[in-house]
């Protein structure tokens, strides 16, 4: 054909050479004329198939998208574009046609001749005799694999940028939790210091009631410096990296207890054997440390018992301590990770409601999880999270304690 | 021999109570040696040296050194003393409410006699005071 001839106008000379009279007929051949045209020239896959699939028609276009050429595809069945997992479509969608619908823009999957997967939208619609019946099926696809990339590209870069975003705000929170924790404590240590001058310079002279306000005064300055520590902490977990070091278990146990200093009614030990691993050691001591300490000091009966257990699953520790103190009701479960929330007042039982939140953020570093369990009805309280170690490291030791 | 016993002390901190904390302190324990103080590190360095109109501080002396300061920090005052030939046998302690590793580590490396912790205003400077009492009463200190 020509190049230089618009495809549509030789269409309609032809028609005009082999029907030279105006009129009705004309008008026919016209429309037919541009069928053809239409289906010769479209960019889209434009194809018949009968109720079984096979293909009856396949244009230019098809040729393109697919690589098969008409006389490789008439015949044949048109499953051979699709891949194994889209197999089932085919029955699905005729099973919707001779229902009467129509299928507009279906976004799925199709093979290349040389195996390459192309993105396709397909519109489906039925082909009918004269008296309605279907006899075959109008197939419109069309290439979306380029738009598809192009979109996920887009999506690609917009989730990078967020993400970008919100690495930097994280950073600055904690940036901000870190000046802040820090140099809060500068002046509130001054502050400090003058509560001490004044006590000693007026020792002999204040009354009762003075002396009752300035010990107040000096409790509520050292909950404020045990706050900032805590804070202060809390930032930190995201600023130093854990290096992996041999831990041993049952020392890190040893020392916990003996800073903790427990009283004589509350016996903290530990159940079966506690392994030697592998880890980040120095974290690891601060999450069981701050969850021995709430176990010991929330415990309100004239005897109880704290038990640390650790098993190990898969490339993990999982750890349990549990206490059989007075619990945590459940609906206070979601509360008690959150920062500075407590269930007591600071003046019943000291803390500042960070301990549980720089343990859950310092297992979730690990990519690990924290539970709790308790009815919170004098029946005690379980932890229960894991924690990473190097896979061969994990060696069992039968703990001396009973 | 040097009369250590009569050392002069240095106080770098930026806080106005910390300093007199220090001094009460001092007085209180009825330790007469002299105290000076320079509120960051340019000015410590001023008056190590003598410059800038400041009078020389006399030798021997003994460098109490906080590390958050404004203008120039502790760490980087130690850098300077340690690059001064005149300056850089100083022995100096650090008192500080920082914790950090990253700070004593640097404090450690640009030779610090010891790094104490002021962690309780209570006790920090009288723990402070009791250490600098015995240690310039024990320990030699470089010629000037």
């Amino acid at each position: 054909m020509p190049d230089l001839e618009d495809p549509f106008m030789v269409q309609l000379s032809k028609c005009n050479s082999l029907h030279p009279i105006p009129g009705r007929d004309q008008g026919a051949q016209i429309e037919t004329a541009l069928t053809n045209s239409i289906v010769e020239y479209a960019d889209d896959a434009i194809i018949a198939k009968t109720l079984d699939g096979n293909v009856v028609t396949w244009n230019a276009g098809a040729e393109h998208i697919f690589g098969y050429t008409a006389s490789e595809m008439i015949g044949g069945p048109i499953t051979r574009l699709f891949p194994a997992d889209r197999l089932h479509e085919e029955i699905d969608l005729i099973a919707q046609l001779q229902l009467g619908k129509k299928i507009s823009h279906f976004e799925t999957r199709r093979l290349h001749k040389d195996g390459a997967s192309i993105d396709v939208s397909v519109t489906l619609s039925p082909v009918r005799d004269e008296s309605g019946n279907i006899i075959a099926i109008s197939k419109i696809a069309r290439d979306v694999t380029a738009r598809n990339r192009q979109r996920l590209t887009l999506e690609a870069r917009e989730l990078r940028d967020k993400n970008q975003q919100l690495e930097r705000s994280n950073r600055d929170l904690e940036d901000f939790a870190y000046i802040a924790s820090h140099d809060l404590r500068t002046p509130l240590g001054g502050i400090h210091s003058i509560a001490l001058c004044l006590e000693e310079d007026f020792q002999d002279t204040l009354s009762e009631e003075s002396r009752r306000l300035l010990a107040l005064m000096r409790n509520r300055i050292n909950r404020m410096e045990t706050l900032l520590d805590d804070l202060l902490t809390y930032s930190r977990v995201g600023r130093t990296d854990a290096a992996g070091s041999e831990t041993r278990l049952t020392e890190i146990f040893d020392r916990i207890v003996q800073v903790l200093h427990p009283p004589e009614h509350i016996h903290v030990r530990v159940e079966g054997k506690l392994p030697v691993t592998v880890t980040a050691g120095t974290q690891l001591e601060q999450v069981l440390r701050n969850l021995i300490d709430n176990a010991v000091k929330h415990h309100d009966k004239p005897n109880g018992e704290v038990v640390l257990s650790g098993r190990r699953v898969g490339d993990f520790v999982e750890f349990l301590v549990r206490d059989d103190g007075p619990g945590i009701a459940p609906q206070y479960h979601h509360k008690i990770f959150q920062l500075f929330q407590t269930l007591k007042s600071p003046d019943k039982v000291p803390g500042t409601g960070m301990g549980l939140a720089i343990v859950k953020k310092l297992v979730e570093r690990q990519n690990c999880h924290i539970t709790v369990h308790s009815e919170g009805d004098g029946t005690g309280t379980q932890f229960r999270f894991q924690w990473p170690t190097v896979k061969s490291s994990v060696d069992f030791q039968e703990a001396v304690y009973d | 021999m040097i009369e250590s016993r009569t050392a002069h002390l240095l106080h770098v901190e930026d806080d106005d109570i910390c300093q007199m904390m220090l001094r009460r302190a001092f007085a209180k324990a009825k330790i007469a040696n002299e105290i000076s103080g320079a509120c960051d590190g340019v000015d410590a360095l001023e008056m190590l040296r003598g410059t800038n109109g400041r009078e020389r501080l006399p030798h021997p002396y003994l460098i109490l050194l906080d590390l958050n300061m404004p203008r120039m920090n502790g760490i980087e005052f130690l850098k300077a003393l340690r690059q001064d030939p005149e300056l850089k046998k100083s022995i100096v302690f650090v008192l500080t409410t920082s914790d950090a590793d990253e700070d004593k580590v640097g404090a450690y490396n640009l030779g610090v006699a010891g790094y104490i912790l002021k962690s309780n205003p209570a006790n920090a400077f009288l723990e402070a005071m009791a250490l600098l009492d015995t240690y310039w009463r024990v320990v030699e200190f470089p010629a000037a």
